[in-house]
């Protein structure tokens, strides 16, 4: 089975990173081509939906866990069976995250493995820069 | 100066004043009784001993009418003589058995004999008279024996040994040393006459005839011989009961006054084999039951392995024969007899049936609440002793209880004595006087060191009589070990060149003198590991054989049974014995015992009778599950695979109690390993395997997926078979769609469930399995009001099962809270009948609790909670507390109580506390930031984030919570801004829709926590909660 690992480190503490993989309302702020969620499953499977950009007719359920550990959390599309383990870890150094994901491609979706690359990366950059928004330290006083 | 003589007809003398008797009986007794008791004993205690039959009332008010004739007898020092406080009373005074003791010690044997008038108390008749009257008499005998050997002429001897034979004119070693001693003087005809009239009695008053030994004897007599061993040793030293307790003092006194005590305590007596443990404790239990105390006692059995709570069946049983009546509706007679099965029948109970089967972890707390219901009882009017002998050799089940037990000793008059020996270690012994003394709990640690010489040599002296030189050796290979000696001193009294070098040889010489038939006697009371009963010795041997083999003094009758007067004597008769002789008596007990299922399974094992002995393990592996004693059944179950390897039914009975252990990977395994065993084509069997395993995935496991797997694996089995049996496929499917509805599987759901109602109607258990798995569809439809009447139906199946009565109650309150109707709730939560079980009655008062705060009954729940924690306390059961811990923390917050709550939270957490962790973290972020410590609760919401989280920890509220908290902290370092941008981005996440339904939520709690929810996560409420903060924060602009 094909996979692949990327990583990147943000200032943003963990907690804020951690808000935005527990939320998957947000994941459209950062998860490249994905439109909208639903905070449901489907049919009985999966704990959410996820929809494509331009495919509002393609529900994609998921499941979201997290292991045992902690600072991992695991989603799997139960229709294409790709999983994204996102993890964290603290960087004491800087008060920041480190952000790794580390993507399994089932054998089908192969073909798949250089897009899912670059969205992948895209996705992680941006996870970083929205979590640097949420950041106390850096991010301006929220409009009341 | 008072002296009372005892040794007669009772006689009391104030300053040399005879008193006369008065024509109060009772007070008169009662002056005898407490000269016969040295020390101050209960008011209590001693108007129970006289006036048994009324109440405790009316009897101290007879105690002070009979004290106050005593008093007048005693004349103007009466104060000082009769001592008496407001709760205790004793008796100033000398007493002429005082001076026999003495006497005797010092070898002075005609002074001693001199003091006996007559029978103890000779004008009393009560039970302790005869009791004293038996023990007195066999202390005179000894010393009497002694005396005619000891005798200047042979008629002089014959003097003794009449007088020897009339203190117990059936005592057959008396009257063949008499016979004995008559023909020495000469006189055949008398010793023919005292044989006749021994045997005349022993039919007419006993039923039985002469042993071999006494018709030996009489043969020997007649064709003229003299007898084969002139001084036989049981015949010429003191009966073992009645040897002197020496060098003991300061020992007795702190064990007696334990006893004594008002309030329980656990004292642990240490030392050596035969230093004298079993000898002084046998003095505290003969003594306190002499004050008036209860006592009872049972042994550890030296096989090994033997079945959990071998010691509390032994015990019950021996306590049961004291205990009064108990009251009609007291259940714990019952719930004892799964570990000692005629306990209802000795106390005339009218039903002797088990308990309701629950599962494992609950048959444990269900017998350790009626352990504790039974000391209760048995001391609730008078004192209680109980003696548990070896303790280093007792099971773990039996200490775990008796480490429970030993927790609410407080305020209860009980004494647990325990004896052991420094090897083999025995942690759980350590572990369980450590929990009981960090616990407050009174204790008292003896550790017996050898005897001094001069203690020695009194017992020597009291034991035989022997050459000075003869005693020195006796005395300096004992090297302070009083069971030596006193063996010793009967091996040189016999004959002996010296003292034998060890108790083997001892023994070997006492066992080498038997008949064959009294042989076998002792060599099956050698490697029973304990004594055997009368009813087993029945059908063991006969009689005379058992005659035989007491005379080798060797062996203590007693009322229950028969056994070695000590263990390492029987363990010196085992050591002697030949493997090959070994196991012929192993499987000769085997055969007869009415042990349990693991002892028969050991003596098949000694035997070498593997296969059998599996099925006997097998045996007390479901035993050990039935009360609770998971551990021990997967231990007897390993054990029968070794001797059986590959048999699938054990296979599959050790991968049940893996189940119960919690063990899934185990469990797994075992059933793999079972089903790989049966043949392709017994389907029926394989069926059966796989229901078991969906029972134990949708119970004990609780892995949905895995029972729904199992279920259907199952169903295709029961496919193959024309007529499946009814009950295998409707569990299968019933278990089957409730793994399906869990886990959202609704079409499989559905499926299975149209197909169990073809099978209508159900039977109690199959109809409870029904109405759950349809109760939990109608929860995957969020259709909350057919699931609560789903779960009502469970209710009326339950019947009796505290677990299920427990599981229905608990799901119909949480359902009724999510209704929002909480009273109804509250009811549910009320009305459940668990039986008192701390592992159900806890979470129980919690669900309680919870919903009373939310209708604001703040006092209420707070009255809740602290039953919660006495339940809990009550079991000692770690994680039960570590939730009560959360429980309160909880409260504490809720109630405004920050620094409580956040330390409650901690040591909750720490407690490894089955809850939501993030969850829990996150409420105790919250407290320390409410309580201004900023810095802590930061660090406290950094560790939420490095928990794992699962469905029960309600993922989709976890952020919303956390930013709330994040404000919090915000505030406390003054930073009002920051505090106000993280409060509204709180209320923008409660405002988005929920990622899971009120149903989802208690699904995913019931299954991944095991603790139920009350109540699902209420948006508007917390977002009420985030505004007030804000409000708070900037009144003008919100």
């Amino acid at each position: 089975m094909p996979t692949f690992d990327d990583a990147t480190t943000t200032t943003a503490p963990v907690e804020e990173v951690w808000k935005l993989l527990y939320d998957p309302g947000r994941f459209p702020q950062w998860w490249q081509g994905i439109e909208t969620v639903e905070p449901q499953g489907r049919d009985g499977r999966g704990d959410i939906t996820m929809y494509p950009d331009g495919y509002p007719d393609f529900p994609m359920p998921q499941s979201l866990r997290a292991d045992a550990s902690g600072r991992q959390v695991t989603v799997s599309c139960l229709v294409s069976d790709l999983v994204f383990a996102w993890r964290l870890d603290p960087v004491p150094e800087t008060d920041g995250t480190r952000i790794g994901v580390h993507v399994e491609v089932p054998e089908h979706e192969a073909h798949r493995l250089a897009g899912q690359q670059e969205v992948v990366s895209a996705s992680l950059r941006a996870l970083a820069a929205l979590a640097c928004e949420g950041d106390a330290r850096v991010a301006p006083p929220a409009p009341g | 100066m008072l002296r009372v003589r005892l040794l007669g007809e009772l006689e009391v003398e104030v300053d040399t004043r005879l008193v006369p008797a008065p024509p109060s009986r009772r007070a008169w007794a009662l002056l005898g009784w407490l000269a016969l008791h040295p020390g101050d004993h209960p008011r209590g205690t001693v108007a129970a001993r006289f006036w048994p039959d009324v109440l405790d009332t009316s009897a101290r008010a007879s105690l002070r009418s009979a004290m106050w004739s005593a008093r007048r007898l005693l004349g103007r020092d009466a104060a000082e003589l009769l001592v008496a406080t407001r709760d205790r009373i004793g008796l100033r005074c000398a007493t002429d058995l005082e001076d026999f003791d003495a006497r005797l010690a010092a070898g002075e044997l005609e002074a001693a004999v001199a003091l006996c008038r007559g029978p103890l108390l000779a004008d009393f008749d009560d039970d302790w008279v005869l009791e004293a009257r038996d023990r007195h008499a066999e202390r005179l005998a000894a010393a009497l024996t002694r005396l005619a050997d000891q005798a200047p002429t042979p008629a002089a001897a014959v003097e003794h040994a009449r007088r020897r034979l009339a203190l117990d004119p059936l005592d057959e070693a008396a009257a063949r040393d008499l016979m004995d001693r008559l023909v020495d003087a000469g006189e055949r005809a008398a010793a023919f006459s005292v044989y006749d009239r021994l045997g005349e009695r022993l039919r007419t008053q006993l039923g039985i005839a002469p042993s071999g030994a006494t018709r030996e004897a009489v043969t020997r007599l007649r064709v003229g011989r003299p007898p084969a061993q002139r001084v036989a040793p049981a015949e010429r030293v003191a009966p073992a009961a009645s040897w002197p307790l020496v060098g003991r003092d300061a020992e007795l006194a702190a064990l007696l006054a334990a006893a004594a005590a008002p309030d329980g305590m656990l004292a642990v007596l240490a030392g050596e084999g035969g230093i004298g443990k079993t000898r002084l404790t046998h003095e505290v239990l003969e003594r306190a039951a002499a004050g008036g105390a209860r006592t009872a006692g049972c042994a550890a059995l030296e096989l090994g392995g033997p079945a959990p709570f071998t010691l509390w069946a032994e015990l019950l049983r021996d306590l049961a024969g004291e205990l009064p009546p108990p009251d009609p509706a007291a259940t714990w007679p019952e719930e004892l007899a799964a570990i000692a099965p005629s306990l209802p029948r000795r106390l005339a109970r009218a039903s002797d049936g088990l308990p309701v089967a629950i599962v494992p972890e609950l048959a444990r707390a269900r017998l350790f609440e009626a352990a504790v219901d039974a000391i209760e009882h048995a001391c609730a009017d008078r004192p209680l002793v109980l003696l548990f002998e070896d303790v280093h050799l007792a099971d773990a089940a039996s200490l775990e209880l008796l480490a429970y037990t030993a927790r609410r000793f407080a305020g209860l008059p009980v004494l647990a004595l325990l004896t052991l020996r420094p090897a083999p270690e025995r942690p759980e012994v350590d572990a369980l006087v450590n929990t009981h003394r960090a616990r407050g709990g009174t204790l008292i640690e003896v550790d017996l060191p050898p005897l001094p010489r001069g203690a020695v040599d009194a017992l020597v002296r009291s034991v035989a009589t022997l050459a000075a030189d003869a005693r020195e050796q006796v005395i300096d290979a004992a090297d302070g070990n009083p069971l030596l000696a006193v063996e010793s001193a009967r091996a040189a009294a016999g004959g002996g060149a010296g003292p034998p070098p060890s108790l083997q040889a001892v023994v070997r010489a006492a066992l080498g003198r038997l008949e064959p038939g009294a042989r076998r006697v002792a060599e099956l009371a050698a490697v029973a590991g304990r004594d055997l009963t009368r009813r087993e010795l029945g059908d063991l041997a006969p009689s005379d054989d058992v005659l035989g083999a007491l005379d080798t003094g060797l062996f203590a009758p007693h009322q229950e049974g028969f056994g070695f007067r000590h263990a390492l004597l029987r363990e010196a008769a085992r050591a002697n014995l030949p493997e090959a002789r070994r196991r012929v008596r192993h499987e000769e007990l085997a055969g007869a015992l009415r042990g349990s299922a693991a002892e028969i399974a050991r003596h098949l094992r000694l035997a070498g009778r593997d296969d059998e002995a599996a099925d006997a393990l097998a045996g007390a592996a479901a035993d050990a599950l039935g009360v609770g004693a998971v551990g021990e059944a997967i231990a007897f179950l390993a054990e029968a695979l070794e001797l059986r390897p590959g048999d699938p039914a054990l296979l599959l009975d050790l991968a049940q109690a893996h189940a119960w252990n919690g063990d899934d990977v185990a469990a797994q395994q075992a059933l793999d390993a079972a089903l790989a065993a049966l043949a392709p084509g017994d389907h029926a069997a394989r069926a059966v395997a796989h229901v078991r395993g969906a029972k134990w995935y949708s119970g004990a496991l609780c892995h949905p997926q895995r029972a729904l797997d199992e279920a259907r694996a199952a169903l295709r089995e029961l496919q193959a078979l024309d007529e499946p049996d009814r009950d295998v496929l409707g569990t299968a499917l019933a278990v089957g769609a409730w793994g399906a509805g869990v886990t959202g599987s609704v079409q499989d759901a559905d499926a299975l469930l149209e197909r169990l109602d073809a099978l209508e109607p159900f039977d109690r258990e199959l109809g409870y399995e029904a109405a759950n798995a349809r109760a939990f569809r109608a929860l995957l439809d969020d259709d909350l009001e057919q699931a609560f009447e789903r779960f009502r139906e469970t209710v009326t199946s339950a019947q009796a099962a505290p677990d299920r009565a427990y599981a229905a109650w608990v799901n119909m309150a949480c359902i009724a809270a999510a209704l929002g109707r909480l009273e109804e709730a509250l009811e549910c939560a009320t009305v459940a009948d668990v039986r008192g079980l701390p592992p159900l009655v806890t979470p129980l008062h919690a669900i309680r609790a919870s919903l009373l705060v939310r209708l604001g009954r703040i006092d209420e729940a707070r009255a809740a909670l602290a039953a919660e924690r006495e339940a809990a306390e009550r079991s000692g059961i770690q994680r039960l507390l570590a939730l009560v811990d959360h429980d309160e923390g909880q409260f504490a917050v809720a109630v405004g109580e920050h620094e409580r709550g956040a330390a409650l939270l901690a040591r909750a957490l720490d407690g490894d506390a089955a809850v939501s962790r993030p969850v829990a973290r996150l409420a105790r972020a919250e407290a320390l930031a409410r309580a201004d410590q900023p810095d802590a609760a930061e660090a406290e919401l950094r560790r939420v984030t490095l928990e794992p989280v699962g469905p029960a920890d309600r993922p989709h509220v976890l952020v919303a919570r956390l930013t709330h908290v994040q404000a919090m902290v915000a505030l406390a370092r003054g930073d009002r801004p920051l505090a106000a941008r993280r409060l509204r981005e709180a209320a923008a996440v409660w405002r988005r829709p929920l990622s899971a339904t009120g149903a989802a939520d208690l699904l995913a709690n019931l299954v991944d926590l095991g603790r139920p929810t009350v109540g699902t996560v209420e948006p508007a409420r917390e977002l009420a909660r985030v505004q007030d903060d804000l409000a708070a924060l900037d009144p003008l602009r919100t």
